[in-house]
């Protein structure tokens, strides 16, 4: 609804779309999409529709097919040498009891395994032993044909800066609750524990914190990202890229009054 | 007989030994799986490649522009194919439909005539109406038709058009193509799927080996 006012403030014109009004999509000059997204979504259709009518889209499709596959969006990173855990891909063949404890050795105990279209937390597990890497692999395995290991870090709070266009746009914490590892742990009664955001002005951010962030959404596009990062020791670690960032009204905006500005002066660049 | 049995599987037997992986006529990298499902092993095929800064055809992008039903008629109709009315929806459509699943959890398309149980059909492939279905208007009195496009040829003379038009357009070389047949036996396009490469028949085969050589 904020951005709507600021766009209308601004002078704007706002519409509201839905599924059934994908058609409308090229007469319009910009897209700002706030839904779940996932290529076998609705929503990858409309960033999709927008791109190809040279329309111009948040998230574009690029961001969206990047992101929502870990294996690809760790492969960016990787490929523009940007700071991760260490990170392996690994396939069903290679789920083995001996490939597990191998793991346990080598990237240490216990190890992150995740799915590569995973979000919201969900289809990620703390490994400590290589039956539970057999057995949750083969699980994972079911949504695709490759999973994530990753080196764990234990942290009380991640790091979220967002990123538009190359340009941070704001900074917070999302911390994690006691007795928990994850930002956002589901609980048997479908319960779903998280943390206090914490919001921080980015004058007051860590330069290398900023910098990190910028540097890992520039490995996937030129869009909007929510990057989430670990401190060790000085430095920063990329724990992931999101496109399609959470931005809710007094945490994520708290310290960065021009955000919705940002965003809506971008989408309104040059079409194309 | 015998022989096209062991000629063919010992061309599916290649394929496999060289991970479906061609070199076109102008060395660009074919991944022919044929089954390039999101996030499947071909998928990540392709992925890698791209990963590695190698050209490759289809890149993954090309695989969900062509494998998602409203994406590839968009993009057929840019390029001046002829498409189908269709239309999204989260539940609401008129038969006769070509209904195609726009969600993670379901790919198979229904093919719906009658209006008698659009409630219940509505509500099973929109999964309680949690997503959307795209919905193609069939014309009267036409049929759907599906064949093999091969590298944009098709055993059938008949649609060999349409099957070079699907490949520059999609670059997918191996797929199943479903179309739509008009009354006036016009040919319009309907969506692109799976074809897997050791389903392929012998004439489909020495076609490709015309074109290709496999890759180290």
């Amino acid at each position: 609804m904020k951005f709507g006012q600021v766009a209308r403030r601004q002078g704007h014109d706002v519409d509201y779309l839905f599924r059934p009004d994908m058609y409308k999509i090229p007469q319009y000059d910009a897209i700002f999409i706030r839904a779940l997204t996932d290529p076998l979504n609705s929503s990858y259709i409309a960033a999709r529709i927008a791109e190809l009518h040279g329309v111009r889209v948040i998230d574009d499709p690029a961001s969206i097919f990047i992101c929502c596959d870990k294996v690809n969006m760790y492969s960016h990173l990787q490929g523009a040498n940007v700071p991760i855990p260490d990170t392996l891909f690994f396939q069903k063949s290679d789920l083995t009891i001996k490939k597990g404890a191998e793991l346990l050795e080598s990237i240490g105990s216990p190890f992150v395994l995740k799915a590569p279209n995973s979000s919201f937390s969900m289809y990620v597990e703390k490994i400590e032993t290589a039956e539970a890497f057999v057995k949750i692999g083969h699980r994972f395995l079911r949504r695709a044909d490759r999973i994530v290991v990753q080196k764990f870090i234990r942290s009380e709070y991640d790091w979220r800066v967002g990123v538009l266009g190359g340009e941070p746009l704001y900074v917070c914490q999302y911390t994690i609750p006691k007795k928990q590892w994850k930002v956002l742990t589901y609980v048997e009664n479908g319960r779903i524990i998280y943390g206090p955001v914490k919001a921080f002005e980015l004058e007051n951010a860590n330069p290398r914190l900023l910098e990190t962030a910028v540097r890992a959404g520039s490995a996937i596009g030129d869009g909007l990202y929510g990057v989430d990062l670990k401190q060790v020791g000085d430095d920063f670690v990329v724990i992931e890229v999101n496109d399609n960032p959470t931005i809710a009204a007094n945490e994520e905006d708290r310290k960065a009054p021009l955000l919705y500005e940002k965003v809506v002066r971008y989408l309104m660049k040059e079409r194309g | 007989m015998k022989n096209r049995r062991v000629e063919k599987s010992s061309l599916i037997a290649e394929a496999i030994r060289h991970n479906y992986l061609a070199l076109a006529e102008d060395k660009i990298n074919i991944n022919l799986s044929g089954k390039y499902g999101y996030l499947e092993s071909a998928y990540y095929f392709s992925q890698d490649l791209e990963n590695r800064q190698e050209t490759v055809r289809p890149t993954c992008k090309e695989i969900l522009d062509a494998y998602i039903v409203p994406v590839s008629l968009e993009k057929a109709k840019l390029a001046g194919i002829g498409i189908p009315n269709y239309y999204l929806t989260n539940g609401y459509f008129e038969p006769p439909v070509i209904i195609d699943p726009i969600n993670p959890f379901m790919w198979r398309s229904s093919i719906i005539l009658k209006s008698s149980r659009k409630a219940q059909i509505a509500k099973s492939l929109t999964r309680n109406y949690t997503y959307a279905i795209c919905c193609q208007e069939l014309p009267p009195l036409s049929k759907v038709v599906t064949f093999h496009a091969v590298m944009g040829w098709s055993v059938s003379e008949r649609y060999r058009k349409i099957a070079e038009a699907i490949w520059k357009i999609f670059s997918i070389p191996v797929a199943t193509v479903r179309i739509i047949i008009t009354d006036d036996d016009g040919i319009i396009f309907s969506s692109i799927s799976d074809l897997a490469f050791e389903s392929l028949n012998m004439r489909e085969l020495a076609y490709l080996q015309e074109r290709i050589t496999w890759a180290e």
